[in-house]
């Protein structure tokens, strides 16, 4: 799976949680890849562990309810489970940067626009007073903000939803990363703000040449973004595919369920089929394949044993015993 | 009860404004925002009207001026053809019982400590003149009917998950048999997964108990689903309304055009060249509140106000794209 060009390498990483009823595994046994210049979407629902994978890549994952407890994450080479506080500070907000669902959480209400970019500009690039002013300002108007002059002095309550968000990509940007970690970046963004938001990173990802390790919970949104998907549920993930795959070929009975279950606002209502039951809790008992229960295909085993990664095609992959060859 | 003719609840000109907090000693108030224009649309009997919009469009701030949560300035409800008056104590009474609401977040709306059965008969405790017995039936009955276990109503709520939670919201709004629920944005909060399984809830429901919906969301694609009608807002004001089938096929404001284009599946591969500034321009001072983001803007857009008009049978939009010259005069803004 391992190729030249892959810039982070997550291999069999497994995070537990601690909880009144015990230790779960929220993340359990996920391996991808992502090569620069690619974006690779993980979609799931809440509790799959999409989040928690992302936060784990740069250690930023909550302490101590949660531990990393095996795997390994290699970026351009280089293990960062083995790097100390002080060397992480050299990947964080340098080589990965990230941008959180809630703008308004990612700002600080009491400093202005034109402070915080020229902080993450002064941590990462050591620039001169002057130059901040002018490079901020080049970031916000590369994010496709009006009027970055006046932005600049502006208090992030000043702005729309989606301005916020612009300013987080902008600050995100500083620091020139290679790899962008974006957690439901446009969940909290009205939906024509949200086509926007996609189609300027899409841009920007081109410009740069940067990869995108992008979680959400819209197929919708990885439609438009993404060039693969890994679908998580239970804190596995069950299929990896191209996009273009995914959608018109998924394998794994979860994905396909998760597709027929989405209505579809361009075409005329149609008995749409709800997928039965509920997402495991993390605390259960991890035993078989996890959508056993809710799943049409269920077969004996599946209630057993872990289903083993198999190739659907090249590139394809799936967990799954009824799928097996 | 009302013949199928009288709409259930019709509103008329209903509007909110909320007045900015003022700075300081010497400084003059700002005028005070309008958040909800001038509303009007009606809800027919056993049909869901879908109010859609962004953010801050007021549909949230209009939702809450039928529960009463709001005091409206101006405007009146008619509700079962009445006008409402809430003096009148006993049709203050029947209308707090025939509209009943379901929340977004199912997390808040549940009080932690009363088991969800005592959450659940508080409507019928408050309402009726039942005994105990009867209400314990009606209890099981409803738990039934949205999907539970009729013994989970001696649990708690922390010991349901967020779509059992939502189930158990909807159970306490159908107990009373209301005419009316106001579903304010009801799947939002819950996992993709999940989702559809309400959705079905409530149109099983609504078949059956023959109730109205007034369903606020911002997820097109279900309120296609779910909705027989549907009114846009923005910025304070329907901007178009109609069918709901009919405004899907052929949305006519350029901010329905948007609004649907953008919640679109684009397929894979297949870049939609998206305007990547669409939430950048401010809106104009006066005129039409879209023309700053609207392409197709004219020079009139920018300062005279578009009102709402018939623009096919059933289907009205405020737009001067639709808009002949000539017939100016005949202009209806309120509901026709």
């Amino acid at each position: 799976m391992t190729s030249a060009d892959t810039l982070l390498q997550v291999n069999d990483l497994t995070v537990e949680v601690k909880g009144a009823r015990g230790v779960g595994r929220a993340v359990d046994g996920v391996s991808f890849g992502i090569s620069a210049g690619e974006t690779l979407g993980v979609v799931g629902e809440s509790g799959s562990g999409k989040s928690l994978t992302c936060l784990s890549v740069i250690r930023l994952n909550p302490k101590p309810a949660s531990r990393i407890a095996s795997g390994s994450i290699r970026f351009d080479g280089r293990e960062l489970l083995e790097l100390d506080a002080e060397g992480l500070r050299a990947y964080r907000g340098r080589e990965i940067a990230m941008i959180l669902q809630d703008p308004m959480t990612s700002l600080n209400p009491v400093l202005t626009i034109g402070d915080q970019i020229r902080e993450a500009l002064k941590l990462h690039r050591g620039l001169s007073r002057a130059d901040e002013t002018r490079v901020a300002e080049d970031l916000l108007a590369r994010l496709r903000v009006p009027e970055p002059h006046r932005v600049l002095r502006s208090y992030p309550h000043e702005l729309s939803g989606g301005m916020r968000q612009r300013v987080v990509g902008a600050i995100a940007l500083a620091g020139r990363p290679r790899l962008l970690i974006a957690d439901e970046p446009t969940t909290a963004l009205d939906v024509t703000v949200q086509a926007a938001y996609l189609a300027l990173l899409r841009k920007l990802q081109r410009e740069e040449g940067l990869a995108i390790l992008f979680v959400t919970h819209d197929l919708g949104a990885v439609a438009r973004i993404c060039d693969r998907v890994a679908v998580m549920y239970g804190g596995r993930i069950v299929e990896s595919a191209t996009t273009a795959t995914f959608f018109s070929g998924a394998a794994h009975p979860y994905s396909r369920a998760l597709l027929r279950s989405l209505p579809d606002v361009s075409k005329p209502p149609e008995r749409l089929e709800p997928i039965p039951g509920q997402p495991p809790s993390v605390f259960a008992a991890r035993k078989g394949c996890l959508f056993a229960d809710r799943c049409p295909e269920v077969q004996a085993r599946c209630r057993e044993l872990e289903p083993p990664q198999s190739s659907v095609a090249e590139g394809h992959f799936v967990h799954c015993w009824a799928r097996q060859p | 009860m009302t013949d199928a003719e009288t709409p259930i609840l019709e509103v008329r000109g209903l509007t909110k404004s909320y007045a900015p907090r003022t700075t300081g000693w010497f400084t003059k108030p700002a005028p005070p925002t309008k958040v909800v224009d001038r509303v009007s649309f009606e809800i027919g009997s056993g049909r869901t009207l879908a109010l859609v919009g962004e953010s801050g469009c007021g549909k949230t701030t209009t939702a809450r001026m039928i529960l009463q949560l709001v005091t409206a300035d101006q405007g009146e409800l008619l509700f079962e053809g009445r006008p409402l008056d809430l003096k009148d104590r006993n049709m203050a009474r029947r209308y707090r019982e025939k509209v009943q609401a379901v929340f977004q977040d199912p997390w808040s709306a549940l009080n932690p400590r009363m088991r969800v059965g005592e959450a659940i008969a508080e409507p019928l405790r408050l309402n009726t003149s039942l005994d105990r017995g009867a209400i314990a039936k009606r209890v099981a009955e409803v738990l039934r009917d949205v999907g539970l276990d009729p013994a989970m109503a001696r649990n708690f709520p922390h010991e349901f998950s967020g779509g059992q939670r939502q189930r158990i919201a909807i159970a306490r709004a159908i107990i009373l048999r209301p005419a009316l629920i106001v579903l304010d944005e009801p799947v939002s909060a819950l996992d993709v997964s999940v989702r559809l399984q309400v959705v079905n809830l409530l149109v099983e429901a609504q078949k059956r108990l023959g109730m109205s919906y007034l369903l606020i969301s911002h997820d097109l694609a279900t309120v296609r689903y779910q909705a027989n009608d549907i009114a846009v807002m923005y910025r304070g004001a329907i901007v178009e309304d109609g069918p709901s089938e009919t405004v899907f096929e052929t949305p006519m404001h350029p901010y329905t055009q948007a609004l649907f284009e953008a919640a679109r599946f684009v397929q894979p591969g297949t870049e939609a060249e998206s305007d990547d500034t669409a939430d950048a321009a401010l809106p104009t001072k006066s005129g039409c509140s879209f023309a700053a983001r609207c392409p197709k803007a004219f020079a009139r857009c920018f300062s005279e106000a578009p009102s709402l008009r018939a623009v096919a049978p059933k289907q009205r939009t405020a737009c001067h794209l639709y808009e002949p010259l000539e017939s100016r005069a005949e202009t209806v803004s309120a509901v026709g």
